[in-house]
This record gives C-alpha cells, sequence and structure tokens, in this order.
C-alpha cells in the first residue's frame, strides 16, 4: 500500500527533517520514501520491483527534490506529466534552491508547487503543515 | 561561412587581404607593394572569385578594382554587403577618380570602406591598408574578451547554482537538528545548554540568509534589464502595507507622494525601494511612532545635482554616523551591531547595484539619532513627474 505522501529524497538528513516536520503535523504516517528518480519512476508506473502493485495504489501527493540521483527531479516530473495515469498527481518540487531556472523549468514542466526548503526549521514545519492542508484536505482531485 | 579555416580565429596568425582585379598585371602590383605590409595577400581575378574567396575566410580588407567585365566592384561590394557573413568586410575601392560619384557611396551604408585613386601612390595604399589591419585586429581582441567575458559569466551562473543547491543544503540539519534536540532532550539540558543550542541555529540561519542575499546580489548584477514605465510609489505604498500586516503593532506613520513615475525595470526597483523600505522600517523600531518618507525633488538635496530628479527616503530612526556613509554601499558592510539590528550587510549594496544599473547614483545623508534620508537618481528615466 502506497502512502499518500511519496518523497522523492536522497539526503538522509533532509528525509529525517521532513518526516519530522510532517509528524509535527501529524502525517507522517502515510509517507513512502524513495531514494532517487529511477525508483520514484518504478513506483508510480509499477515497474521493476513495484511490479506487483495495484494500479490504484498511487500517492495523493508527491514531494520531489530537484536534485536526486539517477533520473533528476524535473525528468521525473516531465515523464509523471506524460503519463495518462499519473499526470493529475499534485507534484510539489522541495528542493533547496531559489535560483529562477529551477523554478521556471519546474513550473513549465507542470510543477503544482515550487517550495524553496527554508533553512529555518520552524519555518519547514509551518510549510509542510500548509502543503499537508492544501493538498491532502482542501485540494479536490479530478475524479477517476 | 561553415568551410571558414581556422586561420582567424587562432590568435598567431596573419590577417588576410583580398585584392581583386581582372588584369593579372594589376594583381602583381598590388602583391608587390603589399609585401612589406605584416598580412597574407590572397588574388582574385573577377568579382565572382572574390565573393568565392570572402565566404571562405575572415578578410582584414578587400581592395576592390572597380572597373571590371561581367562584374563591376561595386556590384561585387553590394553582394557581399547583403551575404550576413561577409557584409562586414571593409572594402577600398580602387578607382580612377572620375568613377566614384555619391550616389554610389550611398549603398554601402554597413560595414567600413574607402577609396584608392589610380596611379596608386605606394604609401597612401599601405597606410590605408594598414588602418584596416589595425581595426582588424582590435575587433578581434574585442571579439576575444567578450568571448572570455562570456566564458566567466556561465562559470559564475553554474558557481551560483552550486551555491544555491549545495551550500545552503547542510544548513538545515544544523538548525532542523539542532531544534529536534531542544524538543525532544530540552529538559535534560540546562539553561547554557539551550542556549548553545539555540545559538547554533541561529548562526545557521543567518548564514542561510547570507546566502540568500549574495546571490540575490549577484543575480541583480546579471539580471537583463527590462525597461518600462513603473510607479514606484504604488510599490513604495505596496511595501508599506506588508510591513504593516507583518508588524501590526509598530505604529509607523507613512508619507508617499503619489504618482512617481519612471522608467526602469521594475522587478528590479522593487527589489532596490524593498531594502529601503525595510531598512527604514527596521532602523525606526525603537520609536513608538515612527515616521517615514518617500517622495521626489528635482536636486536640490544635500548631495544632489539641481535640475536632477532625485528621489529620497527618510526616516526618524536611528541614523548613522555620516563618517562611514560612503562605505554601507559596498556588500558586508554593517554599520550597527547585529545584536541592536539584525541584517547581512548586503542589503545596500543591492540596492546600490540596481541605481547604478539604471546609470544612477545612491548617496545618504544622516546624523546619530536624527533619522537617515537615502536618495538615488535614476537618470534612464528623463523625467520627474512627483
Amino acid at each position: 500500500m502506497a502512502g499518500r505522501i511519496l518523497l522523492v529524497e536522497d539526503n538522509e538528513d533532509d528525509v529525517t527533517l521532513t518526516l519530522r516536520a510532517l509528524e509535527k503535523n501529524r502525517l507522517h504516517n502515510d509517507v513512502e520514501i524513495v531514494r532517487d528518480g529511477q525508483e520514484a519512476l518504478d513506483l508510480l508506473f509499477r515497474r521493476g520491483e513495484y511490479a506487483s502493485r495495484a494500479p490504484s495504489d498511487l500517492p495523493e501527493l508527491i514531494l520531489l527534490d530537484l536534485k536526486v540521483p539517477r533520473v533528476d527531479g524535473l525528468e521525473v516530473l516531465r515523464q509523471i506529466r506524460a503519463s495518462p495515469i499519473t499526470q493529475f498527481l499534485p507534484v510539489v518540487v522541495l528542493t533547496s534552491s531559489s535560483q529562477e531556472r529551477d523554478v521556471v523549468q519546474s513550473y513549465q514542466l507542470g510543477a503544482n508547487s515550487y517550495v524553496q526548503k527554508p533553512v529555518d526549521f520552524d519555518d519547514f514545519i509551518e510549510a509542510t503543515r500548509q502543503l499537508g492542508m492544501y493538498w491532502l484536505v482542501l485540494n479536490k482531485r479530478p475524479p477517476g | 561561412m561553415s568551410k571558414e579555416p581556422q586561420s582567424d580565429s587562432d590568435g598567431g596568425m596573419r590577417p588576410s587581404v583580398l585584392i581583386v582585379d581582372d588584369v593579372e598585371a594589376n594583381l602583381v602590383a598590388l602583391e608587390a607593394l603589399l609585401e612589406s605590409v605584416p598580412c597574407d595577400v590572397v588574388r582574385a581575378s573577377s568579382g565572382n572569385e572574390a565573393l568565392r574567396q570572402l565566404l571562405r575566410r575572415n578578410y582584414a580588407v578587400m581592395l576592390l578594382d572597380v572597373q571590371m567585365p561581367d562584374m563591376d566592384g561595386f556590384e561585387v561590394a553590394r553582394y557581399a554587403r547583403e551575404n550576413s557573413s561577409t557584409s562586414e568586410v571593409p572594402i577600398i575601392f580602387i578607382t580612377a577618380m572620375h568613377e566614384t560619384p555619391e550616389n554610389v557611396l550611398r549603398g554601402y551604408s554597413t560595414g567600413a570602406f574607402d577609396f584608392l585613386f589610380k596611379p596608386i601612390n605606394p604609401d597612401v595604399l599601405r597606410s590605408k591598408v594598414q588602418v584596416f589591419l589595425d581595426l582588424h585586429q582590435s575587433r578581434k581582441r574585442l571579439k576575444d574578451e567578450i568571448e572570455a567575458h562570456r566564458a566567466t559569466l556561465a562559470e559564475l551562473e553554474a558557481f551560483n547554482y552550486s551555491v544555491s543547491h549545495d551550500l545552503r543544503a547542510p544548513l538545515r540539519p544544523l538548525d532542523g537538528f539542532s531544534q529536534a534536540l531542544l524538543d525532544d532532550y530540552g529538559d535534560r539540558l540546562d539553561a547554557k545548554g539551550v542556549d548553545y543550542l539555540k545559538r547554533i541555529r541561529s548562526a545557521a540561519q543567518r548564514m542561510g540568509m547570507l546566502i540568500e542575499d549574495l546571490l540575490e546580489l549577484s543575480r541583480v548584477s546579471r539580471a537583463e534589464l527590462h525597461r518600462q514605465p513603473v510607479d514606484l510609489s504604488t510599490i513604495v505604498s505596496s511595501i508599506v502595507a506588508e510591513l504593516r500586516e507583518g508588524d501590526p503593532v509598530r505604529q509607523v506613520e507613512a508619507i508617499i507622494a503619489p504618482g512617481i513615475q519612471v522608467q526602469g525595470d521594475p522587478r528590479l526597483l522593487r527589489i532596490a525601494l524593498e531594502n529601503l523600505v525595510r531598512n527604514a522600517w527596521k532602523f525606526t523600531a525603537r520609536r513608538s511612532q515612527a515616521r517615514l518618507e518617500f517622495g521626489a525633488s528635482d536636486g536640490n538635496v544635500p548631495g544632489g545635482t539641481a535640475g536632477e530628479p532625485t528621489y529620497f527616503i527618510r526616516d526618524d530612526g536611528v541614523g548613522f554616523d555620516p563618517t562611514f556613509a560612503g562605505k554601507m554601499f559596498q556588500p558586508f558592510q554593517r554599520l550597527h551591531k547585529v545584536t541592536d539590528f539584525e541584517g547581512t550587510g548586503i542589503g545596500l549594496a543591492i540596492v546600490s547595484r540596481i541605481v547604478r544599473r539604471h546609470d544612477g547614483r545612491i548617496w545618504a545623508d544622516s546624523a546619530p539619532d536624527r533619522g537617515a534620508t537615502f536618495f538615488f537618481t535614476l537618470p534612464a528615466t528623463a523625467r520627474w513627474a512627483g
């Protein structure tokens, strides 16, 4: 069973901190973590070790770091948007950089939000709270 | 263009001169005259051949006989000008005096050209060719320099990118795990231990701010300038509104002159004004009733030039010692202790760069505890609508 949130992140510190921030907002029980872009695609498209998953077993929200090994975040995003199975999945780019190039490319490829991970952990908790509230509670998804 | 040999692009080669004449004896004579000039001479015995040659390499100058059968010199020049890869080649027409009517000259608006009159004076020929060789050299040098700058810029871009991604990342665990320690194990720490952890956090956050500000400084230096009409008053009003929202307890009277219009880059000007207004907000924090003013004048202000539209932001905050007024537009220069007023010391450097990019000037007027006024000009805007 997939979590409601798929976290694509290779940095262990960031994994721990993100889980902690989600935990503070009581969202941590529903998180599945993959450590690189290829694994994220395997999971979403039921390939490799994820081949036996049910087609309906998809996350409700993807938190995507841009700098992940093997397949980078932007390419993961592109493939998510290119497939009818995953095209409507909310993808929040959650990354270190505030470089315009990253922001613009992410939105061009169909990211739903772009959030720069704040250095201040309190701000990070608040950011994850708002993300969870918006994408998992308020946001209405297309049928099907 | 793709067939062009590397002759011109690598430094050591001599520049090339193309000589064009349908009479073999004239070509021989020209070549002999150019013997002492440091260049490679290439011959063409017809207009068509000349045009073919021009496509093969980058010539410093073409000596072009006007009177040739089939295609005369002016025609060759016209064709050369029409092709983007040959349009820049300088031309020296070789002609009898009566063959240079005014109307012929009008056609050659692009690229340099000159005339040599028959019979050819060897010294005049050599000095005219030399002029174009020098021009060619300095153009080439300029081109190389631009190329080098481009490469540096690309490197800088890559550097910024990596700073933005990689240098910032370790700060998050520094801050986050300090907070985790405080949350989960805070009860086992005494006040000193808690204080140390708080200091680690604030240092990490400060470093994060520094990195953001440095990236911003570098961004405003490189960003392309998109000039359009900008209403500074509206921008200042919205910044003040944001500040009020974030700090509703503060009592700050804001006097904003309406309708101050300039020509400039709206994004950059907003960044500049944001820094100035935030400073005014910050340095008046100790006043129970603070005052902040934005306006424009005709330059009759301390340090101004009469007649030059000058904009200003004034506050009645703590001010600063005017002895250091010049220093504060340099990055990392702070006139106040961090413990008194937080900040990275980069904000005014950002403002200064933005103003300079608009060909303007920024200066400040203050005394300790008597408030501060920051003046700036934006000459490119040329119009004062205040």
